[in-house]
C-alpha cells in the first residue's frame, strides 16, 4: 500500500479525475472530501462488507423458512 | 436447461430466463448467472440461484412489501448498462431470514435491478445512507 502524509487542506491527485482533499481533522477522526467523476463510486468500506455479509446471510435460509416469512408477511397485511 | 442446486434438487430452467450478472453480487463476484424462481405464485419472495453453484441461492423480496414508499436514486448509468427501456425493470432486495423470522430483514441499501427482458442484472449500492442493508421486515 502507498502511503502519503498530508496536512489540512492538503491533496492527492489519482489518476487525474479525482482528487481527495483532507477537509478536517479532529482528535481521532478526518474528514475527507472526494471530487471524482459521477461514474467513480465512492462508499464507507463497511457498508460494502456489511452488504456481502447480508448477501451471504441469506442463502443460509431454508425454502420453508422463506414460506413462513411469506405466509407472517401476508398475514400481517 | 437443467440445473443442480442444494435447496430445490434438480430444475428445469429455459435458457432464455438465466440472468447475467456482469458485475457478479458483492461477496460472490465469480458467480455471473442466475435464475430467478417465486416457490409460491401468492408469494412477494423469490429465490436468486445460481446456475452454477448449487449452494449460491439468496432469498429476496420485493421491497414494497415493507417500505411502500421505496424510491431508491438509481444512476442513469445502471439503466444504460441493463440497456432498460421504458423503466421497465424488477427491483429486488436480499432477505436475511434468522430462526426467529419476526427478526427477518432486508436491505434496502443495495437492491438488485433486473431488466427481465434483456436477461441483465446488477446489484446497486446506494450512495445516500437513507435506505438501511439490516431493515426490520417487522416492525
Amino acid at each position: 500500500m502507498l502511503v502519503l502524509s498530508r496536512k489540512l487542506n492538503e491533496e492527492i491527485v489519482i489518476s487525474e479525475d479525482i482528487t481527495i482533499k483532507i477537509v478536517g481533522i479532529e482528535n481521532d477522526k478526518v474528514k475527507i472530501g472526494i471530487s471524482a467523476p459521477k461514474d467513480i463510486k465512492v462508499y464507507r468500506k463497511e457498508l460494502i462488507d456489511d452488504i456481502k455479509s447480508v448477501n451471504a446471510e441469506s442463502t443460509e435460509a431454508s425454502a420453508a423458512l422463506l414460506e413462513k416469512l411469506a405466509d407472517k408477511l401476508s398475514g400481517n397485511k | 436447461m437443467e440445473i443442480s442446486t442444494t435447496k430445490f434438487g434438480t430444475i428445469q430452467i429455459d435458457d432464455n430466463k438465466v440472468i447475467v450478472f456482469d458485475n457478479g453480487i458483492l461477496g460472490f463476484e465469480q458467480n455471473k448467472r442466475f435464475v430467478i424462481f417465486s416457490t409460491n405464485a401468492m408469494s412477494k419472495f423469490y429465490w436468486l440461484q445460481s446456475v452454477d453453484e448449487p449452494d449460491l441461492a439468496l432469498a429476496c423480496m420485493d421491497p414494497l412489501n415493507v417500505c411502500d414508499d421505496y424510491s431508491p436514486k438509481i444512476d442513469q448509468s445502471v439503466f444504460d448498462e441493463l440497456q432498460v427501456v421504458d423503466n421497465n425493470i424488477l427491483v429486488l432486495c436480499v432477505v436475511v431470514i434468522p430462526a426467529d423470522i419476526a427478526k427477518a430483514t432486508v436491505n434496502l441499501a443495495a437492491p438488485i435491478i433486473i431488466n427481465v427482458e434483456k436477461q441483465k442484472a446488477l446489484q446497486v449500492v446506494l450512495q445516500n445512507d437513507k435506505y438501511n442493508p439490516r431493515h426490520l421486515v417487522f416492525k
